[in-house]
């Protein structure tokens, strides 16, 4: 991913969180080392129009309960496991949307799969954040990856 | 606003589901009843045997997406009976005029604020009237 293209995904990330959920992100840099989360949703969207490719989130646990108990008023012990990972694949799609859309003509149609999320391991973690097509933000003080990917 | 409002909202994720609802109850509007449902199929189900005031729907959902749910209305002749919004991701311009001329009276796009549902509510329930 160039340095534009990762600009971009970083501002449309914090964008979506700030608005649908008054959450804030800072880049990593501003944070100093990352420590991988305890536990973490991945949640995956394949887009196709102009472009093809597909767009994963990896996204802890405890900044998905902040999401949701933001968005729905709820307690994190009520958050069970199919609203969390409903939530992160939510939140795969819209910023699919938002970044897809920053690159599509006016009139192109764009179309993104049903999101698949699942609860993610150590080694999900390691091979996203090794990718050099992901990028990594933190909020809630905790580490956040997306990865977007182009096909040729 | 017209009072004792039945709502339907048509969503496959859980989350917005539960989040429009929630917008729903908060908006101070009076209202009855909420009903969900995961796709157009579902809601078509929700339709037969409950009348409703507003819809607030997806585009894209399986089974059925927003606009052959649209269209399904329309063939029954019942889209105007009724005050429906889209609430969707794609505001492509295509997508959202095939909605509006389909008989949906707004469009929200995610991510919206409750406020933006409130609104929208009474224009709804005005195209409802």
């Amino acid at each position: 991913m160039n340095t534009f293209t990762k600009q971009n995904v970083v501002n449309n990330m914090a964008d979506l969180l700030e608005e649908a959920t008054m959450l804030f992100v800072e880049s990593p840099e501003e944070a100093g080392e990352l420590e991988n989360p305890s536990s973490f949703v991945r949640a995956n969207v394949r887009f196709e129009g102009r472009r093809k490719g597909d767009l994963d989130i990896a996204i802890p646990q405890a900044v998905l309960e902040e999401i949701v108990s933001n968005q729905l008023g709820l307690d994190a012990d009520e958050i069970d496991e199919e609203v969390a990972l409903d939530a992160a694949g939510e939140l795969a799609n819209l910023l699919a949307g938002r970044i897809l859309g920053d690159y599509a003509d006016a009139d192109e149609e764009i179309r993104l799969s049903k999101p698949v999320a699942t609860r993610g391991s150590s080694d999900d973690w390691g091979a996203l954040h090794g990718d050099e097509n992901t990028v990594s933000l933190l909020a809630e003080d905790e580490p956040f990856l997306i990865r977007l990917m182009f096909e040729a | 606003m017209a009072e004792n409002l039945s709502g339907l909202v048509v969503d496959d994720s859980t989350v917005v589901r539960k989040v429009i609802t929630r917008a729903l109850k908060l908006s101070g509007a009076s209202i009855s009843e909420i009903f969900e449902a995961c796709n157009g199929l579902e809601a078509l189900d929700v339709l037969e045997d409950h009348p409703i005031d507003v819809m607030f729907t997806d585009l894209h959902m399986p089974e059925m997406t927003g606009i052959e749910l649209l269209d399904e209305l329309d063939a029954r002749g019942i889209a105007n009976d009724f005050g429906i919004v889209i609430v969707s991701s794609d505001s492509t311009t295509a997508r959202k005029q095939a909605a509006l001329s389909g008989g949906a009276c707004a469009f929200v796009h995610k991510p919206f604020q409750p406020e933006q549902i409130r609104e929208v509510l009474e224009k709804a329930a005005a195209a409802s009237q």
